[in-house]
């Protein structure tokens, strides 16, 4: 059986995760899962379309959380759910990804609502084996 | 990490040297039990952290409900100066304003007999809830800037409530100082479609009765005068609108503290000083979210008195459902406060906290000028919840706040794996609680065992004279989001 990318873990008031990458791009992407596990429990059926996300923050670190504040505004907002990215670049704080997306139906439930991904200290840490960051995501 | 000194029973200081870097001790409010479960979880730490924001004065604080959110905890208070101290977003919170708000009725609680299945019915159709509910109200584009300036206001010219609500209401249910150019399109595109609507998680609409009166004089100011009497409480805030403004300024924010060479220990605590381009950008835009909450109970306590009018056949006005208070307790305001002897401007940041104004203060409507400011503390959907007035100690130790509410004490994940929602549902309607939700499972994280007995807060915050208690009520039915 295929491990998930990442694990829930505990938190008083909101919900956190730990997510891990072999790389940054991977590790977006792992973290991308890990909203949408929280968020729909539904096969992803609906129209596809792509759309093109560009993140300028000041760090990695930043970058994980602008990243899936970005995914959340497209998932309660425009209601689209991405499960493939294609990278043109990467690093230093930047991204710009081609989300290809699935728009929910008017009556997919999601979940939660959740509000934001937040930043903390100590949010991204790196190792031999990649990337590990612990999201907490205020709902 | 050293440990907190006892002042009293009710008080616990944070030394300086709890942690190097920060500025002012910090203060937390818990009886000794209490303690036990707050030293559970990582919020002592955050109320350390916030005590290194510059221009902080007194004291970091912790009210009792305090527990774990990111930056500040929640249940934190922190007042920096104006002239040369930071706001933080992440002092506010995501759910800008959010608040509760207290209508009383004339009816007791036999008059609920037979008639509450329909009632809760009623409210659950009437105001829209649950996971991203879009509201009734439609607001043209033309009008987007008039609700973001005037709040409650806003929704009392359109034919939802009266002039007598927004005297029962923080600030009159508008915050001056509201740019709505401050606020992007994209919060504009999260909040506008959820005017009018309730939300998800803990928000509720709550019918209850009063069991218990503790000041006679201080209820019959509000308009509570007997045991039994039924209320609505109603727990919402500014929905997506002010999610997407904090993240838009925690964006901007951290950036600030780069370019102000700001040094912190945790980056939710991003800040600009509160007189920079930054700073009062944020402060603009967090006050249109913050009139968009009050704007948005101001609808929804108008379809709450639309429902208990179709159950009961008479006008809201023949059922005496005036409103006693509404609150915000996720807010950073500019107030004038006495710092060593000195009246100084400051910015009282209030996350899951409540202003407390004593007697005569001049934000009070001539309702309240002699009583104090009532406080409204909501608990868990199965125990009970507090009605409360603003002291003069409060005013001169905690800039004029006390607590919010009880307090998470288990997960979510936890909660669920404790008990399932459709057990949580079954127990309480066999208490006669009936609960209305789109979301049975949800039920599970907002049982009563996920939540601290607000009556253990409320007897810390009522003992060390942060505000006194007037009244308690009991649920006796939910709408939840």
């Amino acid at each position: 059986m295929q491990t998930r990318p990442f694990r829930v873990v505990g938190h008083t008031a909101d919900i956190a995760v730990v997510v891990s990458g072999d790389s940054l791009k991977q590790l977006l992407e792992n973290a991308a899962l890990a909203l949408y596990y929280l968020t729909i429990d539904k096969p992803l059926v609906g129209s596809i379309e792509t759309r093109r996300v560009e993140i300028d923050s000041i760090d990695d670190a930043a970058l994980l959380i602008d990243w899936l504040n970005e995914l959340i505004y497209l998932l309660f907002v425009d209601r689209l759910a991405c499960w493939d990215f294609e990278f043109d670049d990467i690093g230093d704080g930047g991204a710009v990804a081609h989300c290809h997306a699935a728009r929910l139906s008017p009556d997919t439930r999601l979940k939660r609502e959740i509000k934001a991904a937040t930043y903390h200290t100590n949010l991204l840490s790196y190792s031999d084996g990649g990337l590990v960051a612990r999201v907490v995501f205020d709902v | 990490m050293a440990s907190l000194r006892k002042v009293d029973n009710f008080r616990w200081e944070m030394p300086l040297y709890y942690k190097p870097g920060m500025r002012v001790p910090g203060m937390v409010y818990a009886s000794e039990r209490m303690l036990d479960s707050i030293l559970q979880d990582e919020s002592l730490d955050q109320v350390a952290n916030v005590a290194f924001l510059p221009g902080i004065v007194g004291r970091s604080m912790a009210m009792p409900d305090i527990h774990w959110g990111y930056g500040f905890p929640i249940g934190g208070v922190a007042a920096t100066r104006v002239s040369d101290g930071v706001v933080s977003p992440g002092g506010v919170g995501y759910d800008i304003n959010c608040g509760v708000r207290l209508l009383r009725t004339d009816l007791v609680r036999e008059d609920l007999h037979g008639r509450l299945p329909a009632l809760m019915e009623r409210l659950f159709r009437n105001v829209p809830s649950g996971v991203g509910s879009q509201g009734r109200l439609k607001v043209a584009k033309g009008d987007i800037a008039g609700l973001l300036t005037e709040g409650a206001r806003w929704a009392v010219r359109h034919g939802f409530g009266t002039s007598e609500d927004l005297e029962a209401t923080e600030d009159g249910g508008e915050l001056g100082g509201a740019d709505p150019d401050a606020v992007s399109d994209r919060a504009m595109m999260r909040g506008l479609p959820q005017a009018g609507s309730l939300g998800s998680g803990n928000h509720f609409v709550e019918v209850q009765a009063i069991t218990d009166i503790y000041d006679a004089a201080a209820a019959s100011t509000m308009g509570i005068t007997c045991v039994g009497q039924v209320l609505v409480l109603i727990h919402t805030g500014s929905r997506g609108l002010g999610h997407q403004v904090c993240t838009d300024y925690l964006k901007t924010m951290g950036r600030a503290v780069l370019k102000y060479g700001i040094a912190l220990p945790d980056r939710q605590l991003a800040c600009a000083p509160v007189e920079s381009n930054e700073g009062r950008q944020y402060l603009a835009a967090m006050r249109c979210a913050a009139n968009f909450a009050w704007c948005n109970r101001q609808h929804v306590a108008h379809w709450v008195r639309d429902a208990f009018q179709e159950v009961f056949g008479r006008s809201w006005e023949m059922l005496g459902m005036q409103q006693v208070y509404d609150v915000a307790h996720n807010i950073a305001k500019i107030e004038m406060h006495v710092v060593n002897g000195t009246a100084v401007s400051l910015c009282v940041h209030r996350k899951g906290a409540t202003r407390a104004f004593p007697p005569g203060h001049g934000a009070l409507c001539a309702r309240y000028a002699a009583m104090g400011q009532p406080v409204l503390i909501p608990g868990d959907m199965g125990r009970y919840s507090y009605i409360a007035v603003g002291t003069a100690r409060a005013m001169d130790e905690t800039f004029g706040s006390t607590c919010h509410g009880a307090g998470r004490l288990l997960s979510r994940n936890a909660a669920r794996s404790a008990t399932r929602g459709g057990d949580v549902e079954q127990e309480l309607r066999q208490r006669g609680i009936i609960v209305r939700t789109d979301d049975v499972p949800a039920l599970a994280e907002e049982s009563s065992q996920a939540y601290k007995d607000v009556a253990d807060v409320v007897n810390v915050v009522h003992g060390a004279g942060l505000c006194r208690k007037v009244a308690r009520a009991e649920p006796l039915g939910v709408v939840k989001g």
